[in-house]
Parts: structure tokens; C-alpha cells; sequence
């Protein structure tokens, strides 16, 4: 009677074993017929590197902008310095709240692409390990009972064992990247409606920056000139060749902080060309997609290097 | 009454035009008492381009206060999104542990057996 009853546990343990093989092998179908690209998890990673590296430029562009109204000013009174207390005050181009809400949008935009791409890759990770341990635990189980102790024989060979593990794990990644998918869709199509309005402001601001940048860095040679002017005379020999050698600096740094600024708001505008193909991810065609990401990473690391090396020097 | 665009475009670009005329003079002129009144000049002149600066700026904040409120909702959804996610993973974790229940129940009726 026992007998009986184990030896329909186990035809219904073989049935289980063929519906877990079964399920996940429809699902692979349906993958198929979807057209998602295996892709799609590596572009939307490559697109949030490139996110957090561009908005990082553009959050150290606002502190190349502040640096250099900082230093029109201070050239300013240093000029006009007739000796007496120097109690010189200065303004910020931007207020710390303007800067801040900036500095909060840009954090925004990178916590969504890396969100984006933490949804397409973790889980599945995380349910590999589980589907791991499920392996080994149904392989011990099965040398320990069914080997050893039960009838004496294999009723659920190893290969089984792979094949049902293999099943389930088949069948949670359908799951989860069907869930995954479905959230990043919705989400970048939500973004996709705004993200050229978010740009456009951001590039807005790089227009001005740059057009102060370049008046503040002029104003800096200028008072830099008529400083080493009027103290000339009063100035050491090595004092002196440090001031025309900072005059000279001064002339292409202006060009290297300038052509930084066009590089960054160049990236901000191919980022928004790169967000509004995304949703290509999930389609087998992601050729243009893949290229479009390339050209911001390129861009935002050119410039990068450049608020890298400021920072260096600092 | 608010600020023609239009007009306020124009008329930095004029300032900027003087700006950089006096840049060009300064860099010219071979009397320093004459290169320091451009300077003053251009200075003055920078003060104004850098306020026009910060109004166009200054234009966006309200814009990018919404914005920020509508990424914050957008990334909420993806927080939600994968919690829900992780719940799933959880559940397949369960539906394992459930399948080495089972099989620990066949291999205490075995042992019985013996």
C-alpha cells in the first residue's frame, strides 16, 4: 500500500518534472516571438554609465562657471586695491539654491538610468543563486534518498534534476524580464515626454555659462594685465614671470574651458537623442541605439578628462 | 509688466558687441591710464551681461522645480517596479523550498520503509 502511494509520488514528481520543462520551453516561445533584443540589459547599462558621466560633467560645469566669476571679481578689486583692510565681497553667478535645484535634477536623471538598468540586470542575478541552491539541494536529496534509500534505484536521474532546475530558472528570468521590460518601458516612455524639455534647459544654461565663462575670463586677463602693470616696479623678477606666465595660461585655458562647456552641452544634446531611441532596447534592432549611446560616452569622456585634470591642478 | 524676450535678446547682444569691441581696445591701447578706464568700462559692461546671464537662467528655475518633482515620480515607479521584482525572485525562492519539502517528506516515508 505505502508502496503504492510512493510510487505514485514519484510518477507525480516525473509529471511536475515534465510541466516545469514543458512551461518554460512555451515561454522561450513567446521571448522569441517578442523580438527582445538579449541586449537590451548591456544598452540600457552602457546608456547609465554614459547618463552619470554626462551629468556629472554638467554638475562640474556649473563649478567652472562659479571658479571664474569668482576670480573676475576677485581681479577686480585686486586692481583696484589702494592698500587698507581688504574686505572684498563677492556673489555667486548662481545662488546655492538655483545650483542645488540643478544639482537635484541632474542626481534625478541618474538615479533613473541607473535604476532603469538595475532593474534589467539584478534580479536575474539574484534568482540564479536561487535556482543554484535548488540544483544542489534537489541533487543531495536525490543521492541521499532516492539513490540510497529508496527502491534502490534512480527514480529522478541527475539529468532530470538539471533539466527541472534548469526549467525553473527558465522560467523565473521569463517572469522577472517580462516584469522588468514592462516597468522600464512604461518608465522611459513617461521620461521620453520629458527628457527634450530637460535637456533643452540644460543646454539653455551651457549657452549662458558659456558666454559668461568667456567674459569672465577675459575680464580676469585684463585686470590680470593692469595688475602686473601698476606693480611691475614693485614686483620680484620670478614674481613678475609668474604673472606673464599666468597671463599666458590664462589665454588657453579660456579655449580649453570654453571648447569643455560646447563638449558638454554637445553630450546633453546627444543624450537626449540616445533616450528618445531607448525603447529600441527591446527590439532586436538596436543598432542605432547601441551607436547613439557610444557618441555620448565618447563625448562625455573627452570632457570629462578635462574637469578631471581642473580638479588635479586645484 | 514681464520682459519682451525678443527686446532682452537684442539688447544683450548690442552689450556683448561693445564688450568685445572694448576687449579688442583694451588689448590696443598703449596708454595704461587709457587701457585702465576700457577695463573699468568693459568691467561695468560685464557686471550688466553677467545679470542678463542670470535672468535667462533664472527663467528655467520654476521649469526644472516641476521637472524635478516629475523624475522623483518616475523613479518611484522604478523603486516599486523592483521591489515587485524582487518579490517574484522571493516567490521562486518559496516554490524551491516547497519542491525540498516535498522531497524531504518522500525520503522520511522511505526511511520508514526501510
Amino acid at each position: 500500500m505505502i508502496m503504492d502511494v510512493l510510487k505514485n509520488i514519484r510518477c507525480a514528481w516525473r509529471r511536475s518534472i515534465r510541466l516545469a520543462i514543458l512551461a518554460p520551453l512555451c515561454s522561450m516561445m513567446v521571448i522569441s516571438n517578442g523580438c527582445v533584443s538579449k541586449d537590451a540589459a548591456k544598452d540600457i547599462a552602457n546608456f547609465s554609465s554614459a547618463v552619470a558621466l554626462t551629468t556629472s560633467n554638467s554638475a562640474s560645469a556649473y563649478q567652472l562657471v562659479e571658479h571664474e566669476r569668482f576670480e573676475a571679481q576677485f581681479s577686480e578689486k585686486l586692481v583696484n586695491y589702494e592698500g587698507g583692510l581688504f574686505k572684498p565681497s563677492f556673489s555667486p553667478f548662481l545662488t546655492p539654491a538655483q545650483i542645488r535645484l540643478r544639482l537635484e535634477v541632474l542626481d534625478g536623471l541618474k538615479t533613473y538610468a541607473s535604476r532603469l538598468s538595475g532593474l534589467m540586470k539584478n534580479p536575474q542575478t539574484n534568482l540564479d543563486n536561487d535556482t543554484t541552491k535548488l540544483a544542489g539541494n534537489l541533487n543531495k536529496i536525490n543521492q541521499d534518498l532516492v539513490q540510497d534509500s529508496f527502491l534502490n534505484v534512480s527514480s529522478v536521474s541527475s539529468n532530470d534534476i538539471v533539466i527541472f532546475t534548469a526549467g525553473v530558472n527558465a522560467l523565473g528570468h521569463w517572469i522577472v524580464t517580462l516584469q522588468a521590460q514592462k516597468a522600464c518601458k512604461e518608465a522611459i516612455t513617461n521620461m521620453q515626454a520629458r527628457m527634450p524639455g530637460i535637456c533643452g534647459i540644460f543646454e539653455k544654461d551651457l549657452d549662458f555659462m558659456r558666454n559668461q565663462l568667456a567674459n569672465d575670463f577675459d575680464e580676469v586677463q585684463r585686470n590680470s594685465a593692469l595688475y602686473l602693470q601698476a606693480n611691475f616696479h614693485k614686483l620680484e623678477p620670478f614674481e613678475v614671470r609668474a604673472e606673464l606666465e599666468r597671463l599666458i595660461t590664462l589665454a588657453n585655458a579660456k579655449k580649453t574651458a570654453d571648447d569643455a562647456l560646447a563638449g558638454t552641452k554637445e553630450s546633453v544634446e546627444k543624450l537626449a537623442a540616445a533616450h528618445q531611441t531607448l525603447d529600441r532596447a527591446f527590439t532586436k534592432d538596436t543598432k542605432r541605439l547601441s551607436s547613439l549611446i557610444n557618441a555620448v560616452s565618447e563625448e562625455a569622456r573627452t570632457v570629462s578628462s578635462y574637469y578631471n585634470s581642473l580638479r588635479t591642478n586645484n | 509688466m514681464p520682459l519682451d524676450q525678443a527686446v532682452l535678446t537684442d539688447f544683450k547682444s548690442l552689450l556683448q558687441q561693445v564688450y568685445d569691441g572694448l576687449n579688442e581696445d583694451f588689448w590696443t591701447a598703449e596708454d595704461p591710464t587709457v587701457a585702465a578706464s576700457i577695463d573699468e568700462l568693459a568691467n561695468s559692461i560685464n557686471a550688466a551681461l553677467t545679470a542678463l546671464n542670470q535672468l535667462g537662467m533664472g527663467q528655467d528655475d520654476a521649469a526644472l522645480q516641476d521637472i524635478k518633482g516629475q523624475i522623483a515620480d518616475i523613479n518611484k515607479q522604478l523603486q516599486d517596479a523592483k521591489k515587485k521584482i524582487e518579490a517574484t525572485v522571493k516567490d521562486f525562492a518559496e516554490a524551491a523550498q516547497v519542491a525540498g519539502l516535498i522531497d524531504k517528506a518522500i525520503e522520511l516515508g522511505a526511511k520508514l520503509m526501510k
